[in-house]
């Protein structure tokens, strides 16, 4: 036993210390306080969730019933693997839509109902209180285990008032913008490291104990007895393992507090991937010393000792008072935590949800602050009503029942709200009407099968309901029900059932619609948030905004948005922006009804909520679709690139051309010009100027013929040469062609042979065939070398005529080979008297104009071929 | 701490997903981690671990539970580290 006076004063030291903290952290620059909430610190708020129930509870339960105790820590930890499914979209949304409450998720899921609102609000408070209740009964049990008997101080009282002080200091300052409360979620993550180290402590104290082995009189007789009673599954058939598990999975989202602190204290996505892990780890530690603990109890304790309080006495038994006092600490915190939390978001669903209507009705709005004063006050009001109410029922229940069961019946009453909220995230057409059943019903049958009798009265409709949906022998006797079961599952299967099929059954107005959609599509949905499409009048607005937030604020907001004095409509946006602030202190349903009435609008038809609706949508698809142009663009600037490629390697071959051109001018030109000097010198025989003016004759002549070739070539290339269409025999044109280059050929010492017979009809220009042939004609004899022939065929070869003209000379030469049908690839070569090399060129363009093709079939030593063909002409049908 | 002060705009939700992209593979590992952990704790999976043996003293079904839970929790660490790079 320890000193009462001692205790107190470290209890007292340590609950200051909690103000310190809370105080210190309200009163950091908003810059230094982000860096202190890091995911580390959410997850240690999310251990509120841990309370004495947990501390003490945990190995009660343990003692109690095995390993029954896990279930409790285990739904939460499923609960967090799927975060990315629920916790996310949850917060996602309470931050867009401005939420800050469970109360206000549900009620603004559900077309901002004020019904759904006022039920979750009370279905809340009734099955906190008695959780609160729980709290302050661990405190003084703990207190008497430690102290002894304390006479007639009322610790629970003391207590309760501590902790209403502490909630209405940091809680209640003033009606904060996003409803987030630093002070208080840095004293509790303080508060899970003090439980957390202080149970480990204790445990590892329990250990050196199993080591001394069992004493006489305990109620293990062994070691290895007692770990295989708290290490071991309830004998029974698991259901209520499951409901267990569930009941705390939903709870992690459904309590009030932990809503508080895992979405509206929530900072960043990240932290909550952070405590997808982390929180669970922190679980796995508090239950894993649970065991040592118990079984230390077990068998140290005489028997009949209070498993509840194991964790005090069994330092306490082992003489180390010191520990058992952080024990008793650590029992204060997770006890005050969870009040604390608890106390303020019940007593904030209290004001905006139940007393705000009053108090809008009632206010004339002459305070400073508007109505926030009065709903301040309220909340105060609210926060010692609700822990009043868990004082007296704490008196009320005292020594009755384990803690586990009280914290049970607590959990069963807030999953009420489960199949409304998840529901609510993924199912479209649920509707209020659905909701408000589904949690009414639900919230009755879960008062008549487990708050009432836990009062110890009501007995008789709770035996009439059992006897009316159970069988005989599951009703009663030794194979009945499990309580516990019984209640959650029938008033949970009601709740779904009328949910789905009241939601089924009615219609939603189109507002429910538009708020269906939000929630259910928030992931999917970017930014902006649809607004309504609403003007209000400046001062009608002005006059409400400064009712509910007071004048300096209003004036502050209208400022900041630039709305101008007058009395001017303002737009949609502004009139949203308004009813979210107005929201914070008066609740969605509330605020919504405000602005409804001083802001006109068109009404919300089913036509403008879709309307709405694909305002977003096609925000969406205009991102979507400048992705898809901005890939377009790039093909587009890929072509661009290429094409620019190919226009220098023109603009190059151009240059060339060009003074290919003057090269090739400047030759004769210059030989014109020398001898038209000599001639102008007049010093000369007549011989020798006649031959003068011949030589100039013929170097005109090759630069008319240069300049036609160069004419013909790029009138042939830009397409501009008419090519005329007559069916003539090609053997016909070579034969011609072989005709007219007799001479020149003779002259050569080279004999040209025509080796073809059947004539071959083609479609095609008579001149400029000829022209192609005695081009390839002229190249062949000037390049035979010292071979004595030239032989020209011609036959049918796939549809095409091919007319070849082979000579037996050295070949042409590899160099020029890959620019041979280009302008002037063959003007390098020596002798080239007739052409400046643009008759290859030009015959090759002669051939494709003409549908056909020419091309060097073989060269080298043995000599070259060339092949033009053309379309043979199909034979019409007869 | 009375001035009235506005707390951090929250971070602009990431843009919506473009449909080519796939979802990582930490997205794949979170979905069949959170499907197949309460498989693991359905009394009649458990029943199977559920035997008189003990390790180290400590029954063990309660060596299983416990085990299971640290595996699950490391897992999930590793899927939401990963889920975080993207």
């Amino acid at each position: 036993m320890l000193p009462a006076p001692l205790v107190l004063v470290i209890a007292g030291g340590y609950l200051a210390l909690l103000f310190v903290i809370a105080s210190t952290v309200d009163r950091m620059p908003p810059t230094e306080r982000e860096r202190l909430f890091t995911g580390v610190t959410y997850t240690l708020s999310l251990a509120v969730y841990c309370t004495s129930w947990t501390f003490y509870g945990a190995v009660g339960t343990a003692v109690r019933s095995g390993l029954e105790f896990v279930t409790i820590y285990i739904g939460p930890t499923l609960l967090l693997m799927a975060w990315w499914l629920l916790l996310r979209k949850m917060t996602r949304i309470a931050k867009a839509q401005r939420i800050i409450s469970i109360a206000d998720f549900l009620s603004s899921r559900y077309g901002k109902s004020r019904a759904v609102a006022m039920l979750v609000t009370v279905i809340a408070v009734a099955a906190i209180t008695p959780y609160i209740a729980l709290q302050l009964l661990a405190v003084s049990k703990s207190f008497r285990a430690l102290v002894g008997d304390p006479g007639s101080t009322d610790i629970a009282f003391w207590t309760a008032l501590l902790m209403a002080f502490f909630v209405i200091m940091f809680g209640t300052r003033r009606v904060n913008a996003d409803e987030s409360q630093p002070g208080i979620v840095a004293a509790i993550a303080f508060e899970s490291i003090v439980k957390l180290t202080a149970l480990i402590a204790v445990a590892l104290c329990a250990m050196l104990a199993l080591n001394e082995g069992a004493l006489p009189g305990a109620a293990a007789s062994s070691v290895a007895e007692a770990l295989s009673d708290v290490g071991a599954l309830p004998r029974d058939d698991g259901v209520r393992w499951l409901v267990l598990t569930s009941l705390s999975a939903a709870a992690m989202i459904c309590l009030p507090r932990q809503f508080q602190v895992a979405i509206i204290e929530n900072r960043s996505e990240r932290h909550i991937a952070l405590a997808s892990w982390l929180f669970p780890l922190y679980l796995f530690l508090i239950a894993v010393v649970v065991l040592p603990i118990a079984a230390a109890g077990l068998v140290r304790l005489p028997v009949g000792a209070e498993p509840d309080l194991f964790v005090l006495t069994v330092p306490l038994a082992e003489g180390l008072s010191g520990l058992a006092l952080f024990a008793f600490i650590g029992g204060l915190s997770s006890a005050t935590s969870m009040v604390i939390v608890a106390s303020l978001a019940l007593a904030v669903m209290i004001s905006n949800h139940i007393l705000a209507p009053f108090l809008i009705g009632g206010s004339r709005g002459g305070g400073a602050s508007g109505i926030s004063a009065t709903v301040l006050f309220a909340r105060r009001v609210a926060i010692v009503g609700v822990l009043a109410l868990g004082y007296f029922y704490s008196k009320a229940t005292e020594g009755a029942g384990g803690l586990a069961s009280i914290g049970l019946i607590a959990f069963a009453g807030v999953a009420q709200f489960a199949p409304a909220l998840i529901g609510g995230l993924f199912w479209r057409n649920a509707t209020r009407v659905g909701a408000t059943s589904g949690l009414g019903a639900g919230a009755l049958v879960w008062l008549a099968t487990l708050l009432v009798p836990s009062f110890g009265v009501g007995e008789p409709v709770l035996a009439m309901l059992r006897t009316l949906v159970l069988p005989a022998d599951l009703a009663q006797g030794p194979a009945a029900v499990d309580p516990l079961v019984f209640g959650t599952l029938l008033s949970l299967s009601i709740n779904a059932a009328l949910y789905v099929v009241v939601s089924l059954a009615t219609r939603r107005t189109p507002f429910d619609q538009l708020q269906a959609t939000l929630f259910v599509d928030a992931l999917h949905r970017g930014r902006p948030e649809p607004v309504l499409r609403r003007s209000a009048n400046r001062r009608d607005l002005f006059r409400l905004t400064q009712r509910i937030l007071g004048p300096v604020e209003t004036h502050r907001m209208f400022q900041e948005a630039g709305v101008s004095e007058g009395g001017d409509a303002v737009d949609s946006a502004f009139v949203a922006r308004v009813e979210g602030e107005i929201a914070v202190a008066v609740g969605a349903a509330s605020a919504h009804t405000l602005v409804t009435r001083v802001a006109t609008g068109e009404p919300l038809t089913v036509d403008t909520a879709i309307a709405l609706l694909a305002q977003t949508q096609d925000a969406i698809r205009v991102a979507r679709e400048l992705g898809v142009r901005s890939v377009e663009l790039e093909q587009t600037a890929d072509e661009l690139r290429a094409a620019n490629v190919t226009l220098n390697t023109l603009l190059e071959e151009k240059d060339e051309f060009l003074s290919r051109v003057s090269h090739e001018m400047r030759t004769p030109l210059t030989a014109v010009r020398a001898f038209a000097d000599l001639l102008q010198d007049g010093e000369l025989d007549e011989t020798r100027a006649a031959r003068f003016v011949a030589i100039i004759a013929t170097e005109a002549d090759r630069l008319t013929r240069l300049l036609d070739d160069i004419l013909d070539l790029s009138r042939l290339e830009a397409g501009r040469a008419p090519l005329r269409r007559e069916r003539f025999d090609a053997v016909a044109a070579l034969r011609h062609a072989a005709e007219a280059m007799e001479g020149f050929a003779e002259r050569s010492g080279v004999h040209l042979r025509v080796a073809a017979d059947a004539p071959l009809m083609v479609d095609a220009d008579w001149d400029r065939v000829t022209q192609v042939l005695v081009n390839l004609i002229s190249n062949a004899v000037k390049f035979s070398g010292n071979a004595r022939e030239v032989v020209l065929s011609a036959q049918a070869q796939d549809g095409m005529a091919v007319l070849r003209v082979c000579d037996f000379g050295g070949g042409v030469n590899t160099e020029i080979l890959p620019q041979l049908f280009t302008k002037f690839a063959g003007s390098n070569e020596g002798g080239n008297a007739t052409g400046a090399g643009l008759g290859l060129a030009i015959a090759r363009e002669i051939a494709g104009g003409l549908g056909g093709s020419l091309e060097l079939e073989t060269t080298g030593a043995q000599g070259s071929v060339f092949a033009l063909r053309l379309p043979l002409v199909v034979p019409a049908k007869a | 701490m009375n001035t009235p002060e506005r707390p951090p705009e929250p971070p602009p939700p990431p843009p919506p997903p473009s449909p080519q992209r796939r979802a990582p593979l930490g997205g794949d590992a979170r979905a069949i981690l959170s499907a197949a952990g309460p498989l693991f704790f359905l009394p009649p999976v458990m029943a199977l671990a559920d035997r008189a043996v003990t390790v180290l003293g400590v029954p063990l079904i309660a060596v299983y539970v416990f085990a299971v839970w640290l595996a699950g929790i490391v897992l999930i660490a590793l899927s939401a580290q990963r889920g975080q790079v993207d």
